[in-house]
Formats: structure tokens, sequence, C-alpha cells
């Protein structure tokens, strides 16, 4: 693995720049969108001028997180199994001046970590937010995730999933989330936009990335190892919003909205604190 | 910091196996009560002895546990958890129970200057040349620790890591943490040896008890000393590592010894008996809980046994 790495010519500038070169190449499996997401995130920073003194990367369990877990220059905190956003809470108190991007996945924010996922909105929690959503618990073996699809086979659901999945972009909006927003990864110039929106905003930037995952999302639930047709799966469920706007309601019964949800004004948890102390001082 | 009764600590349990492994200073009180599960709410019970102590699945790794009986207690402990947890970079439990939790008595809190403080150690070489986790060392402690922002690009995580930070999945490198976690405490017991000793010196019989179970265990030794028994009495102030050396000594001097503590199942006896090591007879006064042995109890099983 070692070897292999310092013969791996690394030719774009930004993993230079930005990330270990001695955690490359990444454990991402072919056909996976994680690498194109931590690509936007990078370029996002860079255009912002970021740099990893200033910006922390947080991760959780799960695919999303152990790929992009030690791979920024900077600090890298990883949390345990569903807690990022009370670790990200954390760390955002001590040390409000910092940048802080979060990388997590359907399982680890919308299943075990699905109550403080809520409570990070709700506080807004002034961080970036990117979920990776493959729809299924791809690192453990393709089990049932709060996001596959209704009726989808998986390892743990062999005769269909009994339960409706979440939209955890409805749920991040009615929880009071400053910014709401879902892509692709293949989305590269918007979900790049996004990112950069999300980390200038004051309070929580939610963005949900919907992934193609063929190892196991296309093993168990389309019966296909071939990424192209787990992305071409994708593309014919996802509708922009401003195209569903002409769109008749039983055409959009099956579709995912992509696009920007929600933004809007509403103080960070960060200046809702800082105003109490301030308060308190005065008296 | 953070704060708790039994059913509480069971739920922060997952987030103690995350700090002990990335060395991460935490202050957690654990006010036991009368369990399992919900139990008897604001009841006094000593049912997380162990708990604490092997709670966090995994294993390979000791950690810390401080046990007041009093408010006065209660309060210089905390502070004195803060120091350790500093020093040893773990979680250290603040051991209570709800009758400590409960009671009011006279506190005196000292001039803030006279309070020992252990301020975090900083790293004072350059991010290159620093080693995060000092996996080479398993016993050094009081070791430099940065925080986000400074530079250090330090990396903390759920898995088995090297000294960088960086997962590892390696037998070595597990080895060498888990080694690491485990000594760092228990190659310095010498310096977590806290106990309070009363009366063992010409001691035929030994109470050992810890938290609110200590306050009528020494009323139970002080009446067996008026109607003339030679009894004397242990206190582990820290009990996790567990004092063995106080306790054996103990042990090679007196025929037997008794451990009240508010639990059916035994739990710190079973720690007294391994500790000493068949010196002496060991016996348990156990209770589910909601209250607190009375003095007379103690007394009573102290009769009982010596005949």
């Amino acid at each position: 693995m070692t070897a292999m790495a310092k013969e791996t010519p690394l030719v774009h500038p930004l993993v230079n720049q930005y990330l270990r070169p001695e955690r490359m190449p990444h454990l991402a499996c072919p056909g996976c969108g994680i690498g194109q997401v931590v690509h936007c995130t990078l370029n996002a920073v860079a255009e912002l001028g970021l740099t990893p003194l200033n910006t922390v990367w947080v991760q959780g369990v799960g695919c999303s997180s152990r790929l992009s877990y030690a791979l920024w220059k900077g600090d890298s905190i990883d949390a345990h199994h569903g807690r990022i956003f009370a670790v990200a809470t954390g760390l955002k108190m001590c040390r409000p001046e910092l940048n802080y991007i979060l990388f997590t996945g359907d399982g680890d924010c919308a299943s075990i970590g699905g109550n403080h996922f809520i409570h990070a909105c709700r506080r807004n929690l002034d961080v970036v937010a990117i979920m990776f959503n493959n729809g299924i618990y791809g690192m453990t073996g393709g089990q049932v995730a709060p996001t596959t699809p209704l009726g989808a086979s998986t390892t743990t659901t062999p005769h269909g999933n009994f339960e409706a999945p979440f939209d955890l972009c409805k749920v991040a909006e009615a929880a009071g989330a400053s910014y709401v927003a879902r892509w692709r990864a293949i989305d590269f110039k918007p979900l790049t936009n996004s990112i950069k929106k999300g980390i200038r905003i004051k309070g929580l930037a939610f963005i949900e990335v919907l992934l193609p995952c063929a190892t196991n999302f296309g093993r168990y639930v389309l019966k296909t190892g071939d990424p192209g047709k787990v992305q071409k799966w994708i593309n014919d469920r996802v509708v922009t919003i401003k195209k569903a706007e002409s769109m008749p309601p039983e055409e959009l019964k099956e579709k995912v909205l992509i696009g920007e949800f929600v933004e809007r004004e509403r103080p960070g948890v960060v200046e809702s604190y800082q105003s109490m102390l301030k308060r308190l001082k005065e008296v | 910091m953070t704060a708790s009764s039994g059913p509480g600590i069971s739920l922060k349990l997952e987030g103690l196996g995350w700090g002990i492994k990335n060395e991460l200073p935490y202050v957690v009180v654990d006010i036991q009560r009368a369990g399992p599960s919900n139990g008897v709410a604001t009841s006094v019970a000593q049912g997380d002895f162990y708990t604490v102590r092997y709670g966090s699945a995994g294993g390979n790794h000791a950690l810390i546990a401080v046990s007041p009986k009093s408010v006065q207690e209660a309060f210089d402990l905390t502070i004195e958890c803060f120091n350790l947890a500093e020093i040893f970079r773990c979680p250290v439990f603040l051991l209570c129970d709800e009758t400590v939790g409960h009671t009011r008595e006279k506190l005196v809190i000292p001039d803030p200057s006279k309070i020992k403080i252990v301020e975090r150690k900083k790293p004072t070489v350059p991010p290159e040349q620093f080693v995060l986790y000092p996996l080479d060392d398993d016993s050094v402690i009081n070791y430099p620790f940065p925080s986000v922002g400074e530079g250090y690009s330090i990396c903390v995580s759920p898995y088995t890591h090297t000294s960088k930070g960086y997962p590892s999945t390696e037998k070595v490198d597990q080895d060498k943490m888990a080694r690491r976690l485990t000594n760092k405490i228990m190659k310095n017991v010498d310096k977590l040896t806290r106990v309070e000793k009363k009366y063992l010196e010409d001691a035929e019989v030994a109470v050992i008890a810890y938290g609110a179970s200590a306050r009528p265990a020494l009323a139970a030794v002080e009446k067996a000393r008026e109607n003339g028994m030679k009894v004397g009495f242990l206190r582990p102030i820290i009990v996790w590592p567990f004092p063995d050396e106080e306790v054996y000594k103990v042990a090679e001097r007196v025929n037997f010894i008794l451990v009240p503590e508010l639990n059916t199942d035994g739990q710190m006896v079973r720690e007294v008996a391994r500790a000493a090591k068949g010196k002496a007879e060991v016996y348990h006064l156990g209770s589910g809980g909601v209250e607190t042995h009375l003095p007379d109890e103690i007394w009573g099983e102290i009769r009982r046994l010596k005949k």
C-alpha cells in the first residue's frame, strides 16, 4: 500500500495542497462518488481561500467517513457512529472561529444519528454537513437503511423493504437549518457552489448528495455491479425543483427532487450563545 | 464533563470508549441508583462499580474512578478528577451514589489560589516532530495534547490508531495501542492509590466499604471498638484502579473482612477477595439499595461472623 502510494502520480494540485499524499490512494470502490464530492469540497475550499489551519474536517462512521478521514491536511476528527453532530457541536462551541466541514452518511446521519441531526438543525449549528446518500449500508455489506427505497431488496430485506424512506432535506428544513440542498455527486458545479454557500452562511448548511454505490446498492437492489447503471438509475429518478413545478403530481410520485430547498437568515447557535454571554456580562 | 445517574450512564458508555481510545480527558459523574434499568428513581445503590470500569465494549483499557463519601469530598474530588484526567489523558469517573448526591452538609470552599489545578500540557516541538499518541512508551503520563486549530493536524477517530492517529488494522498497532491504554494507568498505580484507614494497627477484623456505605461502616467499626472488639476500617477513595496492595496488607493481618455494599450481586467484594489472595475470609453484606445500611446492621453482621 505504501509503496504503491509513492508510485501513484498525484496529478491534481488540490491533493497536494489540501490532502495528505501519504493517505493516497483512497479506499473508494470503483464507481463510488465520494471522490467527486471530496473534489467539489476542495474546489469550494480553494475558491474561498480556506486553509488547513482554519478548517476542520469532521466525520462519522461508514463509507462517507472512513473515506474522508485523515485525508485533510488540517485537523480531522472522526466521531463515534452517529454522533458526528454531537462531537461537532462540542468543537464549534469551543473553537467557534474555525470552519467545520462534516462528512456523514445516510446510515450515520439518518439512522443512528437521527436525533443528533434534528437537534443540530434546530440549534442551527454553524457547520456545513455533507450527507452522502447511497440508499444502503454500503460499508457493512448492503443492509437496509432509512433511505432505502420502498420495496427494495437488501441483505436484511430479502423480500423487499416494507418501510418508507426518509426525506432528510425535508427533516432539515422543518427542524430549522439555514441552508438545505440536494445534488448528485456528478452535479459538479452546483454542488461546489452549494458547499461554498454553506461555508459562508450563518447556521447549519445541510447538503445531501445522491451517491452511486455499485458494490452494494447495485448488487442487492439493482442486481448490477455496473456503476454506470447505478448512476443511470439515479439520473432517471431525479428531477430539478424547477422542472418539477410544471410536472403533474402523479409523475412526481417516484421522483427525488434536486436543487436548493432552503436559504434563509436565521441566527446560528454560536451567535445566540455569544449574545447571551454578552447580555449576562452587561448585567 | 458530563453527569448522570446510572441509567444515563448506560447511554453515555458509547462515548466513553471513544474517549478512552483517543486518550481524551473526560470527567464523568455517576450518581448510582437502585437498578437494573431505571429501577427505583432517585434512590441509593452501588451497582455501577463494574459498569464504570468495564462498561465500554472492547476491553483493552484501564481507567480511573474516584468515590466520595461526603459533600466536601464530592467538591474536592471533582477537582481532583479534572487533574487526573489531564495527567493520565483518560476518562475519570466520580463514582457517587444518590445518598452522597443528595446529602446537604457543611462545605468549605477554599480560596481559588489554594486549589491545585493541573493545566493541560501543550506541545513544545513543531508539528512535524510531534507524536500525537506516544505508543512506544506505554507508561508515559502528563503527555502534551494539542487542540484543533493549533496547526498540529490532529487525527481523532474510533478506529485503532498509529502514533499519528491514522487508522490501522495491523495486529502490531492494535497490540501497541491496547497496551498503552491499559499500562499508562496500571504501571502508574502507585500514583493512584488513595485510601482512608482507621483502627487497623491491631485489627483482627476489617470492614472495607466505599462511598455512602463507608459512613455506616465506620460507625459500626466504632461501635465494635466501644464494645472491645478489634475491628479496623479501610475505605478505597480511588476505587479504580483498585488498591490491591492496601487490601492485601489488611488481609494479611485480620481473620476476616466484611464488605457492606448496596448491591445483591457482590461487586467490590469480588475485588477485595481477589486482592486478599486467600489471606483472610471475605464476606459480603448486600442489599438491593433504596436505603443505606444502618450501622447496627453492619455491627450485627460483624458479631454474627465472629461467632
